[in-house]
């Protein structure tokens, strides 16, 4: 019975099944509602104060940063925010404080006191944002960084930010 | 009125074993032990048969118990009339002197004083014994599934095909006397009918010995066994270790009557009891081969004729579980040897890590092995310190009744590598308990003086003494609630874990409702469905579905793309090509084939296939991000995943949806091209994808929500310890889930 059982053949193939509909996904080369730094089109979401090159996955914000989404309309969202500090950068400048922004309206303020990598997400309040629109969110660091070789000025590393459920 | 049902559905079992035993074997052999076992054997083939027709009822039962006893008392097949076999047999003129000595030694009368210390001895672990038998069922399989699949059976009046889980592809020989026994009296007469094979063991172990003249060392390991601490709490539980154990040493019994008498009568029992060893456990397999085995060279002048009726019979109690299996779960062995048999329902990579769990545990070393099952019990129990006294036994490798011992336990300790848990070593014990107290009855006194070293050393209050916290063992005489005088509510609540979550789910869920749960729960307290992630392919599956929105490395934010020159293809296939020996395992949420910005619509001719585990590959072209083609194995070369077109399609690239937990897996891209000399064969069209992150999709709570309601599942149970746990307390509007209720940690969740 076990050898017999066993000529069993695994099945061989199957047909597509039912097409299900889509989740919300940005469309590639679109604005969409959260930027990766390692995105091709990274660069639709940089309104100003974010370097214009960077090694693929992060670049630097700098005084006063602006990005922009494309938000759906969707019930309950929340800014996320993948960035970094470095450990020379915050050793001169001390505790840095991070302000958000969306669409001119305080969101909220972080310390960060630590550096390295750190993932930061806020419940975004009914009302800040525009559904099936343009919505600008802007994270002003401070102190930032100074360079004192040509006075640059060095917020934070950023590599991934936008909204998420 | 509880403890009376309670008695007579253990009772009323025990009788119609009995009189089946009786029946079968006539005068052939009058053991009342023997007549038990064989009994049972037969009558749980009976009952699996009833099971088979869906003739499970109560009122079936009592006429097919009644019948047999009838017709018992109306042949004079009786227990009672066994009752001669508690004697000592007759002296038989010319039969070998066995043992040579002192006349109160190993083959000669047992002594008064030592028989008042024995009864005493046995008596208070028979008291002890009854009354955590008696006593509502506490034990984690016991009243996980092997009551939950016997309750389950009677609730369903039969077997019904169960898929999602695997204990139900274990054979269930010994549940099947559970399920007669619980029919009248509910758990605790189950856990009684087991309790009746460890007294049938212990006696036969004693009257085996008695038989062959050395008292002594029959009674000194009758009571090694008994008072066992692993065996104790098993035998007293609705386990079957014990019963495997009774079931070994009764066709050892069997098989030593019918080498010294050849009555044919003995043949059928043999093969009966051989075939019910592996119907209760897939371990006990080797019953088989030792029955077949030793009839073919001890009947070599009757060119092994005596064989044939040896295997038909076993045959007979072991078809029906293998074709149960092979019916409802395509694998007549099934949950294992998923490679040999592949099956939608266990999948293989599983098994692989199944299977090396249960063979170290968490033990460094092989080596702490002899420790941890003898004295401190980490490994589900203990069987006693004494049993490190086991090489002694080798002492009576020079006498026949010692060969024929180790080689029985040698049988029985086969498989014991497979799983290294104390229990696993009930059914070759008592053959090394009596080589044991047989090497010792040189001195008889040193035989009793172990023996009741053993009953001291395996006293309750003794063995936390000595052994871990953890060791499973029982710990007091429950007689209030054995007798319910206590309610079964208060005791259950405070000594079953997660009683009060089955409470809970009975409270909360529509009867017919599925529970989806990480943790095994009580599931013969239930109801319910309860799908354990762990216990199928499709409860493993629906885990990882559960993930898919609760936990970010499993969420599909991954993207692989493989870029080729544009060209007519016949077929796509994504080849992974590690081969190292990581754990990991590789799974694609959606399989896309593009002709330059514009995604290939899925036509209904294309055909889809997968290497290993195909029977998930459509989940991975459903356009839903919620589902996934899971590869069911640990990483190897050669799997694949591909698509046919049936015909020339146009593409440049493929994009692999995915979740980014992992890392381990190298793919590549091969196509079937069309025309020219490599037309039909799988040519490279890129050595390794770009990869790239995407966002995590909106909605992917709900649709996952969605799809586990799709699987049939209806509610969650979350423990906060459970992967996933807050995002689901958080998030519960997102997910369009409902708490329902919580009890201490848990919480259960409808889905929408």
């Amino acid at each position: 019975m076990a050898l017999s059982a066993g000529c069993a053949r695994l099945p061989e193939s199957f047909p597509p099944p039912e097409q299900r509909a889509p989740l919300t996904v940005p469309k590639a080369g679109a604005l969409g509602y959260f930027l990766s730094m390692a995105d091709p089109n990274a660069d639709a979401y940089l309104v100003k104060d974010v370097a214009d090159r960077g090694p693929g996955t992060w670049r630097w914000a700098y005084q006063h940063p602006v990005l922009r989404f494309f938000v759906p309309d969707v019930p309950r969202l929340k800014f996320a925010m993948v960035f970094s500090l470095p450990e020379r950068t915050l050793r001169e400048t001390g505790p840095v404080t991070l302000t958000f922004t969306v669409n001119g309206k305080l969101l909220d303020r972080l310390r960060c006191e630590k550096p390295g990598e750190q993932y930061y997400a806020h419940d975004v309040p009914p009302g800040m944002l525009r559904p099936n629109a343009i919505n600008l969110v802007a994270i002003d660091p401070v102190p930032v960084w100074v360079s004192k070789a040509d006075g640059g000025r060095l917020g934070f590393i950023l590599s991934r930010a936008g909204f998420t459920e | 009125m509880q403890p009376l049902l309670i008695l007579f559905g253990a009772a009323f079992t025990c009788a119609v074993c009995f009189s089946l035993g009786g029946l079968l074997l006539g005068d052939a052999c009058r053991d009342t032990g023997v007549r038990f076992v064989s009994g049972g054997a037969l009558l749980s083939l009976l009952v699996c048969v009833l099971c088979g027709a869906g003739l499970v009822y109560p009122l079936v039962f009592l006429v097919v118990g009644l019948l047999a006893i009838g017709v018992a008392i109306k042949v004079g097949r009786t227990p009672w009339s066994a009752r001669d076999a508690l004697v000592p047999p007759p002296e038989q003129p010319g039969r070998e002197q066995r043992v040579q000595g002192d006349p109160r030694g190993p083959g000669g009368p047992p002594h008064r004083v030592m028989r008042s210390l024995f009864g005493i001895a046995f008596g208070m672990f028979a008291v002890f014994y009854l009354a955590n038998a008696m006593a509502p069922e506490i034990s984690p399989d016991g009243a996980g599934y092997h009551l939950g699949l016997v309750s389950h059976y009677l609730r369903e009046h039969g077997f019904v095909p169960i898929t999602d889980n695997l204990y139900a592809a274990m054979p269930g020989g010994v549940e099947m006397l559970f399920l007669f026994a619980f029919a009248f009296g509910r758990h605790s007469a189950a856990a009684l009918v087991h309790l009746a094979f460890f007294a049938a063991l212990v006696w036969q172990v004693f009257s085996y010995a008695r038989r062959r003249g050395f008292p002594i060392a029959g009674a000194a390991a009758a009571l090694i066994v008994f008072a066992s601490p692993v065996a104790g709490i098993d035998g007293s539980s609705a386990y079957n270790d014990v019963a495997v154990a009774a079931i070994a040493f009764t066709l050892f019994h069997l098989l030593q009557t019918w080498d010294e008498e050849r009555n044919p009568r003995l043949l059928a029992a043999i093969g009966l009891v051989a075939g019910f060893a592996f119907a209760t456990k897939y371990t006990a397999w080797p019953a088989v081969a030792y029955a077949v085995g030793f009839v073919v060279v001890r009947d070599r002048k009757a060119l092994g004729r005596a064989v044939l009726p040896v295997a038909a019979c076993a045959a007979v109690v072991i078809a029906p579980w293998l074709l149960k299996n092979w019916i409802y779960l395509h694998n007549p062995v099934a949950p294992f040897f998923n490679r040999q048999f592949p099956n939608p329902y266990v999948m293989a990579g599983f098994e692989d890590i199944y299977r090396k769990m249960m063979a170290i545990y968490h033990l460094k070393s092989r080596w702490e092995i002899p420790m941890q099952v003898t004295t401190y019990g980490s490994l589900s129990g203990l069987l006693g310190p004494v049993f490190l006294l086991a090489p002694l036994g080798l002492l009576t490798l020079r006498r026949k009744e010692g060969r024929q011992l180790w080689l029985a336990a040698l049988f029985f300790s086969l498989n014991y590598f497979n799983n290294i848990a104390a229990r696993f070593l009930i059914p070759p014990m008592p053959f090394v308990a009596l080589a044991v107290a047989l090497a010792l009855s040189a001195v008889p006194r040193l035989a009793i003086g172990v023996a009741m070293l053993s009953a001291v050393l395996s006293w309750p209050a003794m063995v936390a003494r000595y052994a871990h916290p953890d060791a499973w063992r029982l710990l007091r005489i429950p007689w209030k609630e054995a007798l319910r005088l206590r309610p079964e509510e208060g005791y259950l609540e405070r000594r079953l874990e997660y009683y009060g979550v089955d409470r809970l789910i009975e409270r909360k869920t529509a009867p017919g409702s599925t529970v989806f749960t990480f943790v095994p729960i009580p599931e013969a307290y239930t109801s319910r469905h309860i799908r354990v992630e762990y216990q199928s392919a499709s409860n493993q599956i629906a885990e990882k579905i559960l993930l898919t929105a609760a936990a970010p490395e499993f969420a599909p934010t991954w993207r692989l793309r493989f870029r080729f020159p544009r060209q007519t293809l016949h077929g796509l296939r994504v080849v992974q090509t590690n081969g190292g020996t990581s754990d990991d395992t590789w799974s694609i949420h959606e399989f896309r084939v593009y002709d330059g910005e514009r995604e290939l619509t899925r036509a209904a001719e294309w055909r889809l296939s997968a290497q290993p585990f195909p029977w998930g590959i459509q989940d991975a072209f459903d356009n839903s991000l919620a589902t996934f083609w899971l590869c069911g194995e640990m990483l190897k070369p050669g799997q694949f995943v591909a698509v046919d077109f049936h015909g020339g399609q146009t593409a440049d690239s493929v994009v692999l949806e995915a979740a980014p937990n992992q890392s381990a897996v190298r793919l590549k891209l091969e196509g079937r091209v069309d025309g020219g000399a490599a037309a039909g064969r799988w040519q490279l069209l890129a050595a390794a994808p770009t990869p790239f992150d995407a966002p995590r999709p909106l909605g992917l709570r709900r649709a996952v929500a969605d799809e586990l309601k799709r699987r049939g599942i209806d509610y969650l149970l979350v423990f906060d310890t459970d992967n996933g746990a807050d995002d689901l307390r958080l998030n519960a509007d997102l997910w369009g889930m409902r708490a329902v209720g919580d009890y201490k940690g848990a919480k259960l969740y409808q889905l929408p």
